[in-house]
């Protein structure tokens, strides 16, 4: 089959299209900016939410840091909330800049993996989350004593120390385990997947997607 | 000397056909084309102040108008995960243009539709008579990665046409 003779038929499917559409001008001069501005709002609202809530959550932790110097492990569990609750802030603020800054103007291919690698973006929360593990009992303390005024070490004894140590350990190797799995290669694990439920196949079409980009920037050989 | 939005006015108005094409290509539902449409419009118009002439201005549209398509043919694709679609047969008014239409025609549509989102977008600007230095700036893909994907895409589309 020529080449010309498909611009031919390309051009007849222009004819069709130009006869069966009408451009409102109307609709030009007025701009409505409504639809695209309510489709920002939804895509806001997560990242938005999560740094009001966990600028609170450090605010507080700092807080309680201060109100209880003096006791090591309050001061130190109230270091680590706060100091996860920022990590989560910023990372929050990098989502938001990230949405913000899409511009329909850049190159196809770049601007489809930027908005891709937004959607990803939650699986580095997990990793946050995942970092957070191994500091598990003394969030433990932090709750309870920001919650109901409790200091758990009250009824520490040596079981409950040996507890608290391997725990903390088990802990330690489930988040490795767990910032290993938190690949985006790795992202199509069933469990993953359920951890993800929600967002889950939002990431797999956006990393299905990613795939593709590379695929295709990557095939550069000669045609046999 | 006009206005920039009287100027980008009469852009989208001169090139209104590259736009419906585009639109075309991503969306067969009519509704859906007339929102996508007015999201490609509205960005091009948001997109023209940092416009900055480097490329063509046909170049410039081209990227926005697939950048907004494809982006709405990834969410229209998960959403139909989740949709039963109404039977056709219930909702559709028969256009008498359609069964005029030439067979040809169908086929290159056919065709168009199952390639996917990157490759689409790459016939659409070949067969509208972009250069490959265009294809490539507007894509952001080497010149080499364009004529290998051209190539391949017409091999598709000769066997296609022999079926």
């Amino acid at each position: 089959m020529e080449n010309l003779s498909v611009h031919e038929i390309w051009k007849q499917n222009e004819m069709l299209l130009e006869h069966t559409r009408k451009l409102n001008v109307t609709l030009l001069r007025e701009v409505k900016l409504d639809k695209a501005k309510s489709s920002l709002k939804g895509v806001l609202f997560l990242p938005v939410s999560t740094m009001a809530f966990f600028i609170i959550a450090a605010s507080y932790a700092m807080y309680f840091t201060v109100e209880n110097w003096g006791t090591w492990y309050f001061m130190f569990s109230g270091a680590v909330v706060a100091f996860f609750s920022v990590m989560l802030v910023l990372s929050s603020i990098r989502q938001l800049t990230q949405i913000l800054s899409v511009d329909y103007n850049a190159p196809v291919l770049q601007l489809q993996k930027d908005i891709s690698k937004i959607k990803v973006s939650v699986v580095y929360n997990f990793k946050i989350a995942a970092w957070l593990l191994p500091f598990g009992p003394f969030i433990g303390l932090f709750f309870f004593k920001a919650l109901f005024n409790f200091d758990m070490m009250e009824l520490v004894n040596y079981n409950m120390i040996i507890s608290f140590g391997v725990v903390t350990i088990v802990l330690e190797v489930l988040s490795l385990l767990l910032l290993r799995a938190l690949q985006t290669k790795n992202i199509n694990k069933k469990w993953l997947n359920w951890l993800l439920l929600g967002s889950g196949s939002q990431i797999n079409e956006a990393l299905g997607f990613l795939n593709q980009i590379d695929e295709f920037e990557k095939e550069n050989g000669t045609i046999s | 000397m006009k206005n920039r939005n009287t100027e980008i006015i009469d852009l989208i108005e001169e090139h209104r056909r590259l736009i419906y094409k585009v639109a075309n290509s991503y969306c067969s539902d009519i509704h859906e084309q007339e929102d996508l449409i007015q999201e490609i419009i509205f960005q091009i118009i948001k997109g023209y102040e940092k416009f900055d002439h480097k490329v063509k201005v046909t170049t410039w549209m081209y990227k926005i108008a697939f950048n907004v398509s494809i982006s709405h043919y990834r969410k229209t694709k998960i959403r139909e995960k989740y949709m039963i679609p109404m039977p056709e047969k219930l909702v559709r008014i028969d256009d008498p243009e359609e069964d005029e239409t030439d067979e040809n025609l169908k086929r290159l549509r056919r065709f168009i539709e199952e390639l996917d989102p990157l490759n689409k977008a790459i016939l659409i600007m070949y067969l509208d008579g972009n250069s490959h230095l265009e294809i490539s700036a507007a894509m952001g893909i080497s010149l080499s990665n364009v004529s290998t994907k051209i190539n391949r895409i017409k091999q598709q589309l000769k066997k296609k046409f022999k079926q």
